[in-house]
């Protein structure tokens, strides 16, 4: 039996055994060989490069362009010191958002690996009074260099980048398309303004998700029409790469097009966010996320001020309780024991259901601050009253001896 | 001398009870040595003087300048003589004379890359020269990742990782390929049949990638005694390889003995006990205080033993954490702690499953037992190798259990003295594994015409491939198009990795004890079961099949649980078959289910029943392919014949006698190794309503071996014959149909009248 009729009859077996699995699958919609050129179906043009030639469309977009509820021009307000902090990378503090590139590529498969291709580019940019996108796009494997080749080109022009989940897979996977075609990237280690780390910092309580999609539906108030799933994409393209009918792939250009506005105007969102947030925000949630920002950088006066801004709105009991407990120590590592104390005594007179800290707080702060053993002493017997944990009863029958043979 | 003292003890015995069937004297042998040669870096040469290492061992020397020859060189010598030696010394040295060069090792198991990283650590931080090592698999933490990726001298993985988590994403690695120097495969002798197919495979792609970077890195292979270890490590890395056997380290003397346990129920043929015999002798090996190392052949067994061997230091009054079971399921820190305990000696008795057969470095004890055959000659010289001082004497001692394979060997010393080692088969072309790494591969690289994988048409693969949709070709190249992860899809194991945990829930906190692979829940972990671990008892009181865990308490009883279990096989769907010479043969689509239904609770110690159990879980199912073997539609009239020609026709006898000698042919033909494949023989198949012998690939979804059976179905059957005739032993043997205790009297001839109908 020759090679070819063996492969065959392991096909057959294969789909003996994976029968189940395979009829899902089958249900493909028919394929009809039309040739229809990506130029057809989309106004682009063709450069030349060492490597052969690439498709590009590109898009301006003008001053009152808005994305959403937001203008895209918004942004060239935003301040680098606001953006480096909701970066958390003091690199950023030197952005200019006229020297930036925001990139969202669309790729063969989400996994990643040397087998995931990136067959379209959207690369955006602010030139004069206009913004500019323009998207590389690959018609067949062959022109992988080609295309690698002309964005080169492009990104040479910037020392900085906003993506949407770059870190972890735009640019790497760039990089590793770079390595496997022999070339080298020119945007070499950029300043990177990853949007989907501060997008979960701000959002993640609120949202169902920090995909991209939700956060510019509910933040940016973007509607898309006929968008294309995200999940959809290796697909759209491989049927093209079968049939030759780019048809499809309009969807994916409008696609990526939108995203690079979006990840535009979400910067601009963000940034005044932090800036302003009680005038930018109608949600308690979203004080308390900025709130929570502001103490993680130890900027304790700003994140007491939100707290408690964030107190005045109508939260969950769970949620109060935790803006409760961090604006406590926020004040306490301010110094401000007496709102520290309000706040301890406050927690365990609403909460009908036993809470440690508070008291343990509240002795610490009597005994080592105050040194007033008496109120300590009754602090901590209150507590004896309520705790059943065994571990923390020892802790607290530690602390009472102690406080106890001091009063001696 | 304690060893000399038991020695005479044991002699005083035997004369007494002449229980021992042989007793064979391995001399003692002194070591040759040799210089280290000139051009080994001289900070490294200081170094390992340091550590009492002035001189090296012959087959470390030859190993040596074959190496920096440029030859691939596979060493083969003992446990403990100085194997690792051969090839981290000519890696730390290339990295000492540049520091861009980079290494990796590949070890069967994560357990024992662990191992083989605190040996080469000590010699590292003694020459304090910044050379980086580090293991990269499933345990390392995503944050260490990217510098071991780009910082790691030597990095240290395993097979499975290699094919799933570093060719994959090989452009990250660009720095490491880019200076690989050499590639280290230790235990080679691991990877024989399906796994040692894939490996090949998984090596092919590596030596792939290394192309695409410019580097050619050299191999060095190590491998415990096979009679094959050239001729494997030249199938898996595809080159040629150098055989390095000339072992120079020195060895103690050695008795290598065989006892048989009495015969205690004459009518039934029954044996006292192994687990038993076995106790009573370490007892004793104990009170002399002599380490010893006990294989058992089974998880459950080596529990069973700890626990006695525990029970009965308590008794005298010692502490029982010097006697320490040790098995695959125990988590790393537990096995590092009896590790140490071995090497500095607190511990004297170590009861282990096979973990412990490969290098693991635990230093050498004075004795070793194997309670029962460990069922091929090269695990039980493996196993027996643990034995062995360099100066002083040491003892191995094989105690039979009732197993007919197991009285065979005993009672016939000679069959294992006499007898080579196993050989490793592999098959690297064997065409379903091939285009399972062709997808791989070219999803790591486009392929290009005029590429070579493998000795088939690579081309026409290819096109079959892209015919499939995965693959897309322009200009000549064939790209991967498809979302789908190819490695994800393809193990290299039969055996899941997935683990169940066991979760100690005594003090309401919950701890893991231990791990257990899917296949073991229903013989270790269900509800009910009494799981042991390092001799305490824990009663598995739920098991959360879904999110693969068990919870346990601790117990006190007076009995362990065996689990019983039933396999059945199912024939789905028949692909071809073919009627000939009064036989039916076919094969197909099959379902092996593997099921669980009670569990009986055995008294410690007089091992009586003593109750049992239901068993609720899921049967294990393996949808597999099949080549079958049945006696054809007039079967009754056949039989007849056969039974009338002689009294020595038996149709039971002569099935299982028959698949017996398939399974010990069948590898040959199909370029496996016989645990990549499993018989069943009954006497009236549901299926085909006849005597059946089934023969189907222990791989889910199968990997050919049953097509190419039923293609070579005539010339299987003729080297069963040939092999049956050509045996010298007179009714059977394991070389042949089997031993007598297994398939009767008459296996041997009843299984020659049926290969005669099945060839007329």
């Amino acid at each position: 039996m020759d090679l070819k009729s063996r492969l065959e009859k392991i096909a057959q077996l294969k789909k003996n055994i994976n029968k189940i699995a395979q009829s899902q699958k089958e249900e493909s919609i028919p394929i009809v060989n039309q040739e229809i050129k990506i130029e057809e179906v989309l106004s682009g043009k063709f450069i030349s490069t060492p490597f052969g030639e690439s498709f590009i469309r590109e898009n301006y977009f003008f001053r009152d362009y808005r994305c959403g509820e937001v203008e895209l021009f918004q942004i060239l307000q935003s301040s680098a010191n606001t953006i480096s902090s909701l970066a958390r990378d003091d690199k950023l503090k030197k952005i200019d958002i006229n020297k930036t590139v925001f990139l969202d590529t669309e790729t063969t498969g989400l996994a990643g690996g040397a087998g995931t291709y990136i067959f379209l580019v959207g690369a955006g940019y602010f030139e004069g009074d206009q913004f500019c996108v323009r998207q590389y796009f690959m018609r067949d494997y062959n022109e992988e260099r080609a295309l690698l080749s002309a964005l080169n080109d492009l990104l040479a022009n910037f020392k900085a980048v906003v993506t949407y989940n770059g870190k972890t897979f735009d640019l790497p996977l760039m990089e590793s398309r770079y390595i496997m075609s022999g070339m080298k990237m020119s945007l070499k280690d950029p300043y990177h303004f990853d949007l989907l780390y501060p997008a979960r910092r701000l959002w993640k309580k609120r949202l169902e998700s920090c995909s991209l999609s939700t956060v510019e539906r509910d933040i940016l108030g973007v509607i898309r029409e006929n968008d294309v799933p995200g999940y959809l994409v290796p697909e759209i393209y491989f049927r093209y790469l079968k049939t030759k009918d780019a048809r499809a792939l309009k969807q994916v250009f409008e696609h990526n097009l939108q995203d690079i506005l979006s990840l535009v105007a979400l910067v601009s969102r963000m940034c005044f966010l932090v800036e302003d947030p009680l005038n930018n925000t109608k949600y308690g949630m979203d004080i308390f996320s900025i709130g929570k920002m502001f103490d993680e950088e130890k900027r304790y006066e700003q994140s007491t001020h939100y707290y408690t801004e964030a107190l005045k709105h109508n939260l969950a009991e769970k949620e109060t309780l935790e803006i409760l407990r961090l604006a406590s120590f926020a004040y306490k590592r301010q110094g401000k024991w007496e709102e520290a104390e309000k706040i301890w005594k406050k927690t365990i007179e609403r909460s009908p259901e036993f809470i440690y800290y508070p008291y343990e707080e509240l002795a610490k702060y009597y005994e080592h601050h105050l040194r007033d053993y008496q109120k300590a002493e009754v602090v901590v017997e209150e507590a004896l009253n309520m705790v059943e944990n065994i571990f923390l009863r020892e802790k607290l029958q530690y602390r009472l001896n102690r406080i106890k043979g001091k009063q001696r | 001398m304690p060893v000399e003292k038991i020695l005479n003890e044991l002699k005083k015995y035997n004369k007494m009870s002449s229980r021992f069937t042989d007793w064979r004297h391995i001399p003692a042998k002194s070591g040759i040595y040799k210089e280290f040669p000139e051009w080994v870096e001289d900070r490294l040469v200081r170094v390992l003087k340091n550590k009492g290492i002035s001189k090296l061992y012959s087959h470390q020397a030859s190993a040596l300048e074959f190496i920096r020859n440029k030859n691939n060189v596979v060493v083969v010598t003992p446990t403990a003589s100085g194997k690792t030696l051969c090839y981290n010394l000519p890696v730390l040295d290339s990295i000492l004379r540049d520091k861009n060069s980079r290494a990796l090792y590949l070890f069967p198991t994560k357990a024992l890359s662990q191992d083989q990283l605190t040996e080469l650590y000590q010699l590292v931080s003694a020459l304090d020269e910044g050379i980086r090592t580090y293991t990269y698999d499933g345990d390392t933490p995503s944050s260490a990742r990217q510098a071991i990726r780009k910082k790691g001298h030597i990095v240290v993985t395993n097979p499975d990782m290699l094919h799933l988590g570093i060719l994959p994403h090989h452009t990250k690695w660009m720095d490491f390929f880019v200076n690989l120097k050499y590639v280290v495969i230790d235990e080679v002798h691991i990877y024989r049949g399906v796994f040692g197919s894939h490996l090949a495979n998984v090596i092919r792609r590596l030596k792939r990638i290394c192309r695409f970077y410019g580097s050619n890195p050299q191999f060095i292979c190590c491998s415990a005694t096979i009679a094959n270890p050239q001729e494997l490590s030249q199938k898996i890395v595809g080159e040629k390889f150098i055989l390095v056997d000339n072992n120079g380290s020195p060895q103690g003397e050695k008795h290598f003995l065989f006892y048989n346990p009495p015969v205690i129920n004459k009518e039934l043929g029954i044996r006292k006990s192994v687990i038993k015999e076995v106790a009573r002798f370490v007892a004793y090996f104990l009170n002399y205080n002599i380490q010893t190392i006990i294989f058992a052949r089974s998880r459950l067994t080596t529990e069973v033993l700890t626990s006695y061997l525990k029970d009965f230091l308590a008794k005298t009054g010692r502490s029982k954490d010097i006697v320490r079971g040790y098995r695959g399921g125990y988590l790393p820190n537990l096995r590092r702690e009896i590790e140490k305990g071995l090497k500095d000696g607190e511990i004297k008795g170590v009861v282990s499953t096979n973990a412990l057969e490969l290098g693991i470095d635990i230093g050498q004890l004075d004795a070793c037992f194997m309670a029962g055959y460990p069922g091929t000659i090269s695990s039980t010289w493996q196993q027996a190798g643990r034995a062995g001082r360099r100066s002083n004497s040491s003892i191995a001692i094989l105690v039979a259990s009732s197993n007919p394979l197991d009285q065979f060997v005993i009672n016939h010393p000679d069959y294992f003295f006499g007898k080579s080692p196993e050989s490793a088969v592999i098959d690297p072309d064997n065409l379903s594994i091939l285009v399972s790494h062709i997808r791989c591969a070219s999803f790591e690289l486009p392929f290009e015409e005029g590429e070579d994988f493998g000795t088939e048409k690579l081309r026409d693969v290819l096109e079959y491939l892209e015919k499939e949709g995965v693959l897309h070709c322009v200009e000549k190249k064939w790209y991967w198009m498809s979302e789908i992860y190819p490695t994800e899809e393809i193990s290299l194991r039969s055996a899941s990795v997935d683990n169940f945990v066991i979760i100690d829930t005594t003090d309401q906190q919950e701890q893991v004890i231990g791990k257990v692979d899917k296949a073991s829940v229903p013989t270790l972990i269900y509800e009910g079961a009494i799981y042991l671990h390092e001799g305490e008892q824990y009663a598995i009181h739920r098991l959360d099949y879904q999110n693969q865990k068990a919870y346990a308490e601790k117990v006190k009883v007076n009995y362990y649980t065996d689990a019983q279990t039933e396999t059945n096989i199912k024939v789905l769907d028949v692909f071809e078959k073919s009627e000939e010479s009064n036989m039916e043969h076919a094969y197909g689509e099959v379902v092996i289910t593997i099921l669980s239904t009670c569990y009986k609770k055995i008294k410690f110690y007089t091992h009586e029943n003593i109750g049992f159990g239901e068993i609720s879980l899921p049967p294990e199912e393996m949808h597999t392919t099949a080549y079958w073997l049945a006696l054809a539609d007039d079967s009754r009239k056949l039989l007849k014949r056969l039974e009338s020609e002689g009294t020595s026709f038996n149709l039971s006898s002569g099935l299982l006698a028959l698949s017996n000698v398939l399974i010990n042919v069948v590898p040959l033909y199909v370029m496996c190794d016989p645990q990549d494949i499993r018989a069943v023989a009954e006497v009236r198949s549901p299926f085909t309503g006849e005597p059946t012998i089934y023969i189907y690939d222990n791989y889910p979804g199968g990997v050919g071996f049953s097509e190419k059976m039923f293609e070579l179905r005539r010339l299987l059957l003729q080297a069963a014959q040939e092999l049956i005739l050509g045996c010298g032993c007179e009714k059977g043997c394991p070389s042949c149909v089997g031993p007598i205790d297994e398939v009767g009297t008459k296996g041997k001839e009843s299984a020659l009248l049926i290969l005669r109908e099945a060839l007329s």
